[in-house]
């Protein structure tokens, strides 16, 4: 369960102060679907990276599981998300000297577990339909497959969370359909919870709760 | 199975931008080539100078006033020459205060070639119930006294082997011993025999040889002093001068260390250069790591949000470092050690003095040494841009690097 | 009876007090109108000078002539029987002028920068080297070096105990003094503290003291010298070691950048080589009372030729200055020696 109370965070851009989040207070339980929708800038995305512990908030708390991610070292965190987060960035995320299997696999090069995870890597390759580019290397691939990829990596630590930042941004209509279809599958079979930013109201009227943010102020919808 | 880790990341961050990789690996290579040429070959002087001094045996060599020269450079170069003074003279240097022992020796030019005769090496005489100096050096222990007419062979004159013969004035003499090498063309070239075998040499040589030989048994060429332990030979060698008239007493000490003195001045000159190029490489690895790190700021941020701790991040950077350096200081090892093999000749002649080439264990620690101050070369200046990667906030990291 | 008595007695006073005035005007009139209470000494001293050449002052009239030898030098030493004459130059050679002849040897290498000499009890020559601070001993009969002996970092000044057994000499930047076992040619102590930048040590003739020349060459340069000592410091002039408790007890200003002691052989008066005068551009020989342990005459030892006759000195590394260092004197010579010139 996701628990942010009150959370604030401001930026120093030039001389002047933005407050991108402005008191936020949500709750998500596990296994939900949850969207946000907003305009560029209304801090969308500073929310998703202070929920995620990418961030630290000016003030306010996050809660995820029990555990307060603010409260713990750094290593900790990182452990932490290692083991419970994933992101999917609307930018290309991949590491362009590793191929499509590599990047794939990245997040379980910070990993304790022992399991091999090359099987359910080429797995998540062929859910996200790129089993034929496995070797290839980003430069090789679309923006599409790139996405796509980015979103195999996601879910290779089977983490609890996916914390989704227009996830669909620049895909055409038929690939957001499936990537869409894809983790409400993921979220239906293993129970992962996911958290979309968007601006697409299409997308958000899909999941379970739905927020709207302005100005780093949220309100549900 | 794979399995994906850091080192494999960084190597494929080191293949990415290859032409980066290699300025960075080559300007490791060239510090590391530099000191490890350098090194040796001062490592080597300094070996051979040691090794020549103790192989002398001798604190001091006395040798006539006007050979100085001669004798010096029959020390250091190692060329034949021949000087003479009167015998007498080793009496006299035995008697001075601070002599602990006195060893003569008598300088022959060997014959011209002739067939089957040795030609153009130095046939020197000694008095084995006096020396110091060549017995107690030879490659295997003689466990018997030196016979008179018997001989021992300096290392470099490998056409002989011990028990075979080598013919000197027409007269066959049996080789019984063969002496360890000293870098020091004066001994390695040289052929020992005692007083009375040469006598007998230039007694028979009226008969046997093609010329009579004229030695100057009344004669030495020099006297090879070893000095009492509480006494400087320095001060001895000022008492034999004092004490005896015509003669030079060269401190062999002094003259290694005027050699030492000016080589070093050359060589140090040259390692401060590599010092310099050291300090620029540092500083060129340095801002390249910078500049990666910047450029890589987003990707630093994304395996943060993946779950890569500050300490992953920082082994990340360091790894490319380390790799990039180790693999500049194996490519400038090998390139100085094939200078170093192609030049020897070079080497060896241009510097004119005793040179022998560091043992095994010696150029492991030198190529140890100078790995080491290639792996410390660019994770020095890999360190601080380690740094700033590893403190960056997740979230800045990937904003700023969009 | 009385009244003869009184004239007679009168009569006498009259004369005796005429006897006097006698004596009185008799004992000045070699002195003109003024009296001259200034020693009156007699021998030939030698002063050696960074200029090539010794500086040879006639210590009956003050007259000055020169030997011409070649090398910049510190050091200088005439043999007991005041036939010859040691030097030892600032690039370690040694050189011998015959007194009586003025023959000169050729320079011949010794050690690597001279600074202080003298005649050992057993006839050899003990000269210090300030680069390497040994004592070099050369042997004048063989004209060969004897043996050197390592004393401490940059030694100058060098002189004999009365009885010969001991030997002292001083470190010029550590401002020490080392005894040194003239048989066993070791040091064997120390005399701390003698100075800032001291010279040559000589003993007195009684064997008592050590007098050690101390130059105190200010820093800011003024007199002209090195420049050890702290701006406002004393003067330079002779510090006084007592041989017996090994500490100094007295210290004599002379001023004038002192280089150089000696004595003469009744103990009554010091002379001292003084490098550069403060006064006027000159050195000079500096008369001391080793009584009063004031100064009672001075002789000019450069300006006679350099100011009077006109000879430059050329602007070397001294500064184009009269630059002197040794001072020795053979008390019994009485005209200037062979091969001096004008």
């Amino acid at each position: 369960m996701i628990e942010v109370k009150n959370i604030s965070k401001t930026y120093k851009a030039g001389s002047e102060l933005i407050k991108a989040v402005d008191g936020v207070d949500l709750k998500i339980d596990q296994g939900e679907f949850t969207s946000i929708v907003g305009h560029s800038g209304s801090g969308k995305t500073t929310l998703l990276s202070l929920i995620g512990g990418l961030t630290k908030p000016d003030s306010g708390t996050v809660v995820i599981d029990g555990t307060d991610l603010w409260s713990i070292s750094d290593d900790d965190l990182s452990e932490f998300r290692n083991l419970k987060i994933n992101f999917i960035y609307q930018f290309a995320s991949l590491i362009p000297t590793l191929n499509v299997l590599e990047n794939v696999m990245l997040p379980t090069a910070f990993s304790k577990s022992d399991e091999p995870f090359e099987d359910y890597a080429r797995e998540l390759i062929e859910m996200v339909k790129l089993t034929d580019k496995v070797n290839s290397f980003p430069s090789q691939l679309s923006g599409g497959q790139q996405r796509r990829v980015a979103i195999a990596r996601a879910f290779i630590n089977r983490p609890e969370i996916i914390l989704a930042d227009e996830p669909t941004g620049d895909l055409d209509e038929e690939t957001e359909s499936e990537i869409l279809g894809l983790f409400h599958n993921m979220n239906e079979n293993q129970k992962i919870t996911f958290l979309i930013v968007t601006h697409s109201t299409d997308i958000a009227r899909g999941c379970n709760k739905r927020y709207r943010m302005s100005q780093g102020v949220l309100k549900s919808e | 199975m794979i399995k994906i880790t850091l080192f494999h990341i960084a190597n494929q961050n080191i293949r990415r931008k290859i032409f980066r990789s290699l300025a960075i690996a080559v300007s490791v290579a060239v510090v590391a080539g530099t000191l490890f040429s350098i090194t040796t070959i001062m490592d080597s002087v300094e070996t051979s100078l040691r090794r020549g001094t103790e192989r002398l045996g001798a604190d001091i060599m006395v040798v006539p006033a006007n050979a100085e020269m001669k004798a010096k450079t029959a020390l250091l170069a190692g060329d034949p020459s021949t000087f003479y003074m009167d015998k007498r003279i080793e009496d006299k240097v035995r008697q001075t205060e601070g002599v602990k022992k006195a060893a003569s020796q008598l300088f022959l030019q060997s014959s011209e070639y002739e067939c089957c005769d040795v030609a153009d090496m130095l046939l020197i005489g000694f008095d084995p119930n006096n020396d110091f100096t060549i017995i107690p050096w030879l490659t295997k222990r003689l466990n018997r006294p030196l016979e008179d007419n018997e001989a021992i062979m300096g290392r470099a004159l490998t056409a002989y082997a011990v028990g075979s013969n080598v013919r000197f004035y027409g007269t066959d003499i049996p080789i019984a011993g063969m002496l360890e090498e000293t870098g020091m063309k004066f001994i390695d070239n040289s052929v020992f025999m005692p007083f009375k075998g040469l006598r007998k040499i230039a007694e028979d040589s009226a008969t046997r040889g093609k010329e009579t030989v004229d030695i100057p048994l009344d004669k030495v060429s020099t006297v090879l002093v070893q000095v009492n332990p509480e006494i400087t030979a320095a001060r001895v060698a000022i008492f034999i001068e004092h004490e005896i008239e015509g003669v030079k007493a060269i401190v062999s000490e002094q003259v290694i260390a005027s050699v030492r003195k000016q080589l070093f001045i050359l060589l140090r000159s040259i390692l401060s250069i590599s010092i310099v190029l050291w300090i620029m490489a540092m500083l060129l690895i340095g801002v390249v790591f910078s500049m990666i790190v910047n450029e890589r700021q987003r990707e630093i941020g994304l395996l943060r949000a993946m779950g890569a701790k500050k300490g992953n991040i920082f082994k990340l950077v360091m790894t490319e470092a380390s790799v990039l350096s180790l693999a500049g200081g194996i490519i400038g090892i090998s390139a100085g050690g094939l200078f170093l093999y192609i030049f020897k000749g070079f080497i060896r002649s241009s510097l004119d003095i005793p040179y022998l080439w560091p043992s095994a264990a010696q150029f492991s620690l030198l190529i140890s040494f100078c790995l080491f101050l290639s792996f410390i070369t660019g994770t020095l200046a890999a360190l601080y841009p380690a740094i700033r990667s590893m403190r960056m906030e997740p979230y800045e990291a990937i904003r700023r690097g969009e | 009876m009385t009244r003869k008595f009184v004239i007679a007695l009168m009569a006498l006073s009259l004369l005796a007090f005429g006897a006097v005035a006698y004596a009185g005007s008799a004992s000045s009139s070699g002195a003109g109108s003024s009296y001259d209470f200034s020693p009156k000494l007699s021998g030939i001293a030698y002063l050696q000078t960074h200029g090539g050449h010794v500086a040879v002052v006639d210590l009956s009239d003050g007259s000055v002539k020169r030997i011409v030898h070649g090398k910049p030098s510190d050091a200088l030493t005439v043999s007991k029987d005041g036939k010859t004459l040691y030097m030892f130059s600032l690039d370690g050679h040694a050189k011998e002028v015959n007194l009586v002849t003025g023959k000169q040897t050729e320079w011949m290498k010794l050690g690597h920068k001279h600074c202080g000499s003298m005649v050992a009890p057993d006839g050899t020559v003990w000269v210090s080297d300030m680069k390497d601070g040994s004592i070099y001993i050369y042997d004048p009969k063989k004209k060969k070096l004897a043996d050197v002996i390592k004393v401490s970092k940059s030694i100058c000044g060098i002189d004999f105990s009365k009885d010969g057994k001991k030997a002292y000499a001083s470190d010029m930047p550590g401002g020490f003094v080392s005894i040194i076992d003239v048989k066993k040619k070791k040091v064997i102590g120390k005399i701390e503290g003698v100075g800032n930048f001291i010279h040559r040590a000589r003993v007195s003739p009684d064997g008592t003291e050590l007098w050690q020349s101390e130059g105190n060459e200010l820093k800011a340069g003024k007199p002209y010298g090195v420049g050890y000592a702290e701006d406002g410091g004393t003067p330079g002039g002779v510090s006084i070691v007592d041989l017996k408790s090994g500490k100094v007890k007295d210290f004599v200003i002379t001023g004038g950048n002192p280089h150089d002691v000696s004595f003469s052989p009744d103990g009554k008066y010091a002379l001292v080589a003084a490098r550069q005068l403060p006064t006027r551009a000159d050195s000079a020989i500096i008369v001391v009372d080793m009584k009063t342990k004031r100064v009672v005459k001075q002789y000019s030892a450069c300006t006679s030729c350099h100011g009077a006759i006109g000879l430059e000195i050329p602007e070397t590394k001294d500064g184009g200055r009269a630059f002197l260092c040794a001072l020795d004197v053979d008390w019994n010579a009485k005209k200037f020696p062979a091969g001096c010139e004008e």
